[in-house]
């Protein structure tokens, strides 16, 4: 479906994408990377709204650029945020679908088909400057999907919705990855593109840092270099415990309950909590991951990258 | 081609609809009315202050007519066709339009129709205006006819330098405005006024040129052999014509070439 390969895209002396190499295949996608790291750019040069300074990109087998037919299987939800006083979601949605070469009489029906289905069909006459942030992005989505397209790519879908707004956009994602259809999510926030379920792209300075399933993206993150706190009735003797493992680099204690054990693989540690509480009888009351943010992963990927530090696993 | 139509189709009525609010309607009615009103305001004044003064504007009032309704005309065009990628960069609409098939040509087409439209509407309202005015002082010998031949003219001057505009928009984005501004001063006023060959490359020397095969000589302190002279011997209404055609479908096409070809992007997506 997509092939990108080598593909830069300078931007003067700023570089949007650094050298990117993949292909995927039809399915869902959650392409992560924190706020500047080239989503955008990248969706971009999928859709051929920009050429690439260097390398080559493929939109179902095609170069993009200049090939516009091809973005009658795609749609695209923009991040940004855009306001035309007096107009309706109707009108608005209507007049895009029609920009694909559809009658206005089909369009119109496609417009509220659309609307219906992200629910805004009971406000689609009112002037969409008097909705929320939360019901634009709904109609963003609307006229994404409204013609029907083989594969829909949002750009931080999730921007401005409340929690009932999040929770219905992600059944709306859900429902559409189950139909078979083909969907790119770009997000900076981990939890909201993995509640889709996709195959992860990770993307962090305009460079591909890791990308797989699920299953492997959890591999990543407990087996990159992290920082675990751990809450137990013995610090001490938990401590002298998991010492015993190799991959622990640094050990705190944290007041009188608490160690907090810098460790190359996370996994590694957790593997060993189980037998500490059956073996050493330590009861063992909470473990967080204080870098869990999206942000200290990519931090760390991108070490790993330049090989600043050493890992057991491939990126 | 059929993207294109329907696209372009839509675009007109979308943004048809968009501008149909009071402050445009009511920008839209000042231009129109501007022409007529300075035409009043100068004939009324030259009347009551001096019978002399009042014979010379007599003399001058298709010019002043042509002159005014010009304004207005390059006016309308110029908030109407030269910002139309612009408008969609800035407003951030323009990655929702241009993921679509062909819809950077259907909605640059889209938005020339209209500009064309609206601008060729304001103009003809402030020509028929003036006509009026001029008629009611002097007696235009046939108002009817000139208000044709005028209105006419009006509207290759609407398809051609609309064309042109919306060129320079889709090349010049944030300076759009001015740069067609210095273009109409520096190449349509000073360089069609220029007697040379030069000046046959501005649409204003061919638009003028017709204007004076219909209407007969309009300009001031000028006689047509003095003209002629100046500029060579007249072309016939058709040549001048298939120029302004020419020149029309070249700047179009052009500009359908730029805008499929840049790479636009909003300052907020990198």
């Amino acid at each position: 479906m997509i092939e990108l390969n080598g593909v830069s895209k300078l931007y003067k002396t700023v570089i949007g994408v650094n050298d990117i190499s993949l292909s995927l295949g039809a399915g869902v996608y959650g392409l992560l990377g924190p706020n500047g790291s080239g989503k955008t750019t990248l969706i971009n040069l999928i859709l051929g709204q920009i050429k690439p300074t260097l390398g080559t990109v493929r939109l179902f087998g095609k170069n993009p650029w200049r090939r516009s037919y091809l973005l009658r299987r795609v749609g695209l939800c923009p991040a940004l945020e855009f306001s035309y006083p007096r107009i309706s979601s109707l009108q608005w949605v209507t007049y895009l679908v029609q920009m694909h070469g559809f009658t206005q009489h089909d369009a119109k029906q496609k417009a509220i088909d659309a609307l219906k289905l992200v629910r805004l069909d009971h406000v689609m006459h009112q002037p969409m400057t008097e909705y929320s942030l939360g019901m634009r992005q709904r109609a963003k989505i609307a006229q994404a999907v409204a013609h029907d397209p083989e594969l829909l790519i949002l750009d931080e879908p999730f921007n401005g919705l409340d929690p009932v707004g999040r929770f219905e956009m992600t059944a709306l994602l859900r429902q559409w990855a189950a139909e078979g259809k083909s969907l790119i999510l770009a997000s900076h926030i981990l939890h909201e593109v993995e509640a889709v379920d996709p195959s992860f792209l990770l993307i962090y300075g305009g460079r591909l840092m890791a990308s797989g399933s699920p299953a492997e993206m959890r591999r990543i993150l407990a087996n990159s270099p992290n920082t675990l706190s751990i809450r137990t009735d013995d610090p001490s003797r938990l401590a002298a415990y998991l010492t015993q493992d190799a991959a622990i680099k640094n050990l705190k204690f944290i007041g009188g309950d608490a160690i907090e054990i810098e460790t190359l693989s996370a996994s590694s540690v957790l593997e060993k909590l189980p037998a500490a509480a059956a073996e050493a009888g330590i009861v063992i009351k909470e473990v967080t991951s204080s870098d869990e943010s999206l942000k200290s992963l990519f931090s760390t990927l991108m070490k790993i990258h330049r090989g600043e530090i050493e890992t057991r696993i491939s990126v | 081609m059929i993207h294109w139509i329907r696209g372009a189709q839509a675009t007109f009525g979308f943004e048809l609809r968009r501008s149909l609010t009071w402050n445009r309607f009511l920008v839209a009615v000042g231009l129109a009315l501007f022409p007529p009103v300075m035409l009043n305001v100068v004939v009324r004044t030259a009347f009551v202050s001096n019978s002399v003064i009042a014979a010379g504007v007599s003399e001058y009032s298709v010019f002043a007519i042509i002159f005014l309704v010009a304004l207005v005309c390059v006016l309308s065009l110029l908030l109407w066709a030269t910002p139309n990628v612009q408008s969609e960069l800035e407003g951030k609409t323009w990655s929702f339009i241009a993921v679509r098939p062909g819809a950077r040509i259907a909605s640059y087409l889209g938005k020339y129709f209209l500009a064309v439209g609206i601008s060729l509407a304001v103009s003809c309202t402030a020509l028929a205006g003036c006509i009026l005015v001029a008629n009611s002082y002097q007696g235009l010998e046939n108002p009817l006819k000139t208000l044709g031949q005028l209105s006419l003219i009006y509207a290759m001057a609407c398809f051609v330098y609309a064309a042109i505009f919306s060129l320079l928009g889709t090349i010049f984005i944030k300076r759009a405005m001015v740069v067609a501004a210095g273009f109409m001063i520096g190449v349509e006023t000073f360089l069609s006024l220029v007697p040379a060959v030069v000046s046959k490359v501005t649409m204003s020397y061919h638009l003028r040129s017709i204007g004076l095969e219909w209407i007969g000589n309009f300009l001031p302190e000028t006689s047509l052999p003095e003209y002629e002279m100046a500029y060579g011997e007249p072309w016939p209404v058709w040549m001048h014509m298939t120029c302004i055609a020419i020149m029309t479908i070249l700047a179009l096409a052009i500009g359908m070439i730029v805008i499929t070809q840049r790479q636009y992007v909003t300052s907020d997506q990198t």
